[in-house]
């Protein structure tokens, strides 16, 4: 047994996945032949999994957000809106989006496109890693102060990432990330109906959708009250094709609707 | 005039880069500190950020980096004698355990949520934070060497012994509750 004795921090460390893989062969080598270090490893990963499963995950209390925010910006909002006016001018001739709409709804959609750029570089760790629509429908009514539900997305072309929470423009907000071939699609939940009125304008089956270009990505947001969406992905995907992650199990005509309205407003 | 891009530019760093990790780090101050000065922990750590984030190297794991500026907000608003007191306390060798009944089984079935969370936040720090980091957060052990400032093998050595604490712990407290037998030895499921 002494001989396991020495083994301590490297049975730790394999338990943990943190070998190498010829540090993982020895182990799991020794791990054939001695019994009690293979019972050793499985409480290690026994209490991991009671942690990670039970720890209890509290919420952060509501107004802390905004607490942090008014103390850290908040002198100098004023002076941000004034020239944001001169801003979103500019910022329409750099893009060459037609209207770009007021102040307020602007620092939102730099923030859910700086988030997807985030979550496509592999910089935002994700609060539930997850495949499953069910754990991702579950996450979200735990998590998040208002009910979302997604649909299946029916096609293995689709895949779900996971899901964490965000903030965009002071609201709570789901960010949920899924991969389409080499194209990363981020649809954000928010707890409110969006502000109409800007963006180019979409209407289809009694929705408004509301498109946008930044950065190189294609946005698009619509009500569904009670709940908002934003939908971010970059132009390559087929302007129809990111809707796929819920509309793929209904029959094509919604997604070539929508691709067909898109071009003749005049998209890319 | 460019003052108001560097607002613009605080602004959506703000947004972007901490909003996101507001809740993680309420959660691991919360191991630190108790509930309030926790919110004001978290407060701190955003203003250093903002104002260091030059110092952070975008390679690097943002979360991981962000725990490490509260830890030592944490530790520069503590004496920083008394708490290298506190926290000494010798990695003594540990009798190699033998084989216990499921205690993962044992957990699930009764639910502990909050005992798990008291037995954590009883371990001293220097175990306590490790712990809380790797199994409940996640990182790896490279980004935890970095949030406490020490070496890899002493990460793995308090991670070791803070898992031998907790479990002992929790067995204690089940054994009290007449949910587990003490001298019984069961094959672990």
């Amino acid at each position: 047994m002494t001989g396991c004795r020495s083994m301590r921090l490297r049975l730790v460390a394999y338990a943990d996945d943190e070998l190498d893989v010829g540090g993982a062969v020895e182990i799991e080598e020794h791990l054939a032949r001695c019994p009690a270090c293979a019972s050793e490893v499985e409480q290690q990963r026994a209490l991991t999994r009671a942690l990670r499963d039970l720890y209890p995950r509290d919420r952060e209390p509501a107004e802390l957000e905004s607490r942090i925010r008014s103390a850290l910006l908040g002198k100098r909002r004023l002076r941000v809106a004034a020239l944001s006016g001169a801003l979103a001018a500019s910022l329409a001739l750099v893009f060459g989006v037609s209207r770009l709409g007021p102040p307020r709804g602007e620092p939102a959609l730099v923030a859910a496109a700086h988030l997807h750029h985030s979550a496509d570089a592999g910089e935002l760790p994700l609060d539930l890693r997850s495949g499953a629509v069910s754990d991702v429908n579950r996450w979200l009514r735990r998590e998040l102060p208002f009910d979302g539900e997604l649909p299946e997305p029916h096609s293995a072309a689709i895949a779900l990432e996971g899901a964490t929470r965000v903030s965009l423009g002071g609201e709570p907000a789901a960010l949920v990330r899924y991969r389409i071939g080499d194209h990363a699609v981020t649809l954000f939940l928010l707890g409110r109906p969006a502000g109409s009125g800007h963006g180019r304008r979409i209407a289809l089956r009694g929705i408004d959708f509301r498109v946008f270009e930044l950065e190189g990505l294609t946005l698009v947001g619509w009500s569904h009250p009670p709940l908002s969406y934003l939908l971010v992905s970059d132009e390559a995907v087929g302007r129809g094709e990111a809707c796929a992650v819920c509309h793929g199990g209904k029959s094509p005509p919604p997604i070539a609707e929508f691709a067909t309205a898109l071009a003749a407003s005049g998209g890319v | 005039m460019w003052t108001w891009r560097n607002d613009r530019r605080r602004r959506a760093r703000f947004e972007a880069d901490l909003v996101p990790h507001i809740g993680a780090l309420y959660r691991f101050a919360c191991t630190l500190a108790t509930a309030s000065d926790a919110e004001d922990l978290v407060q701190t750590t955003c203003a250093r950020a903002l104002e260091r984030f030059d110092a952070y190297r975008e390679d690097t794991n943002l979360r991981a980096w962000l725990c490490t500026v509260l830890r030592n907000e944490f530790i520069s608003g503590q004496r920083r004698a008394k708490r290298e007191r506190d926290l000494q306390s010798g990695f003594a060798a540990l009798p190699f355990p033998s084989t216990e009944p499921s205690l993962e089984t044992l957990l699930i079935a009764q639910r502990w949520s909050g005992e798990i969370r008291e037995a954590l936040l009883a371990l001293p720090e220097i175990y306590r934070t490790p712990l809380y980091l790797k199994d409940v957060e996640g990182f790896a052990y490279r980004d935890i060497a970095r949030i406490v400032g020490c070496p890899l093998g002493t990460v793995m050595s308090r991670l070791s012994r803070g898992r031998s604490l907790l479990r002992a712990a929790l067995l204690r407290q089940a054994a009290e509750q007449g949910l587990v037998r003490p001298e019984r030895r069961k094959e672990s499921v």
